[in-house]
């Protein structure tokens, strides 16, 4: 995957908001919990009292972590937003 | 009849307060933390979901006097009010044998261990314990009422001779009309009005489209209940000593991954209401109608808990309007 085409196509997703939504429920209930630093916490958290959490730069960074903490997982949600191929 | 979540401190701070927060946009009344020594701390944990909710009440339970003086609860309780003024509550217990059996601390006396907790803690938070006696320096902000979690048919009576409402343990969920009941007959022999007294229920919810996804998901829950019967109700329910034991180990060695292989489907279905949307809601509907005030939605909730939470309000708005 390449980062910068990543953020590419993040930012012109029309489901941006849907994707925003799986990925923080992979993060919510992975059990490597600590792949969420506090201050990636407080940024998140900061982010859904807003309601900006489907911004892109924060769409970005929920895939960063997700990715870390449930990798297969994850690829399957950006498949099903069409951010990555099929295998 | 109100509808009230229970969030386990299980999860980090960050998790709790996106969960109440959302609690705090849908309709749920009180969001309940439960209160175990190897979870988060439900002081630091309440304080961080009161900052970021308007309207929900926190409930701060279910705390037990042998981990905790009642001076302390009544002090957390007035210091929380100043962030989430008149949305506290508390709720007390005696705590869980087992658990407290593993630390060396021995469970004794729990009826009158409580009943001073509900005083003490009375004392500390009334404008008469200004001046002279302990009590706090400070005044709360709302009142705050205190809950008697209660498994036990002595437990239960102390419930609605001294509580301002009672949390029925969810051990009941197989018999709900029973406690009931008893509260009924307890309040009549007492004089006390029924509209004084809150009678709520807790049940574990997990709710999934997969039946068996959510079944699984609360497994290590049920296994937590199972484990604390009491052995008249064990008996009544015709479950085994050596499941109680083999659950208990389990529990005190907090393996809860272990739980799913453990804990069989049978009990699940006594002690958990789990499944399909669909189920959930059947089962939902049919113990709104046995005439209690409240329903605590507890445990895991569901392998999803956000998008549980959003289906559980859909549930319940649907049939209570």
């Amino acid at each position: 995957m390449d980062p910068d085409d990543l953020r590419r196509r993040i930012g012109i997703l029309q489901s941006r908001g849907l994707l925003a939504e799986d990925l923080l429920d992979i993060l919510l209930t992975t059990y490597n919990y600590s792949v969420v630093s506090p201050e990636a916490a407080g940024e998140i958290v900061g982010r859904f009292l807003s309601g900006k959490l489907d911004s892109p730069d924060m769409v970005y960074m929920l895939v960063d972590l997700s990715l870390k903490a449930e990798p297969e997982k994850t690829l399957r949600v950006l498949r099903l937003h069409g951010l990555v191929p099929e295998p | 009849m109100k509808y009230s979540l229970e969030i386990p401190p299980k999860d980090p701070i960050w998790r709790l307060q996106i969960y109440s927060n959302l609690a705090d946009t849908l309709t749920f009344d009180t969001i309940w933390l439960s209160n175990h020594y190897y979870n988060r701390n439900i002081a630091v944990a309440a304080t961080a979901m009161a900052s970021v909710t308007k309207r929900a009440r926190i409930g701060l339970g279910i705390m037990n006097p042998y981990l905790c003086h009642p001076v302390m609860m009544a002090q957390m309780a007035a210091t929380l009010s100043e962030m989430a003024p008149s949305r506290v509550s508390i709720g007390i217990g005696a705590g869980d044998r087992n658990v407290l059996e593993s630390l060396g601390v021995v469970q004794e006396r729990p009826v009158e261990k409580v009943r001073w907790a509900v005083r003490t803690i009375r004392e500390m938070l009334s404008e008469a314990s200004r001046g002279g006696v302990p009590g706090l320096d400070f005044k709360a902000w709302g009142r705050i009422p205190i809950y008697i979690a209660a498994q036990g048919p002595r437990m239960l009576r102390l419930s609605a001779e001294l509580g301002d409402g009672i949390l029925i343990n969810t051990s009941w969920l197989p018999n709900p009309k029973k406690p009931l009941n008893i509260l009924r007959g307890v309040l009549d022999e007492v004089g006390r009005s029924r509209g004084n007294f809150l009678i709520e229920l807790e049940a574990l919810i997990s709710v999934h489209e997969d039946s068996e996804k959510a079944r699984k998901t609360v497994k290590p829950y049920v296994g937590v209940v199972v484990q604390g019967l009491s052995p008249e109700m064990a008996l009544e329910l015709g479950i085994s000593g050596e499941t109680i034991r083999e659950i208990g180990a389990l529990v005190r060695a907090r393996m809860w991954l272990e739980m799913h292989k453990v804990v069989p489907d049978e009990l699940v279905e006594l002690f958990s209401i789990a499944g399909t949307p669909g189920y959930v809601r059947a089962r939902l509907e049919d113990i709104a109608g046995i005439g209690l005030d409240g329903l605590v939605l507890g445990g895991p909730l569901g392998p999803t808990p956000r998008k549980a939470m959003i289906l559980l309000n859909e549930i319940v708005r649907e049939f209570s309007g």
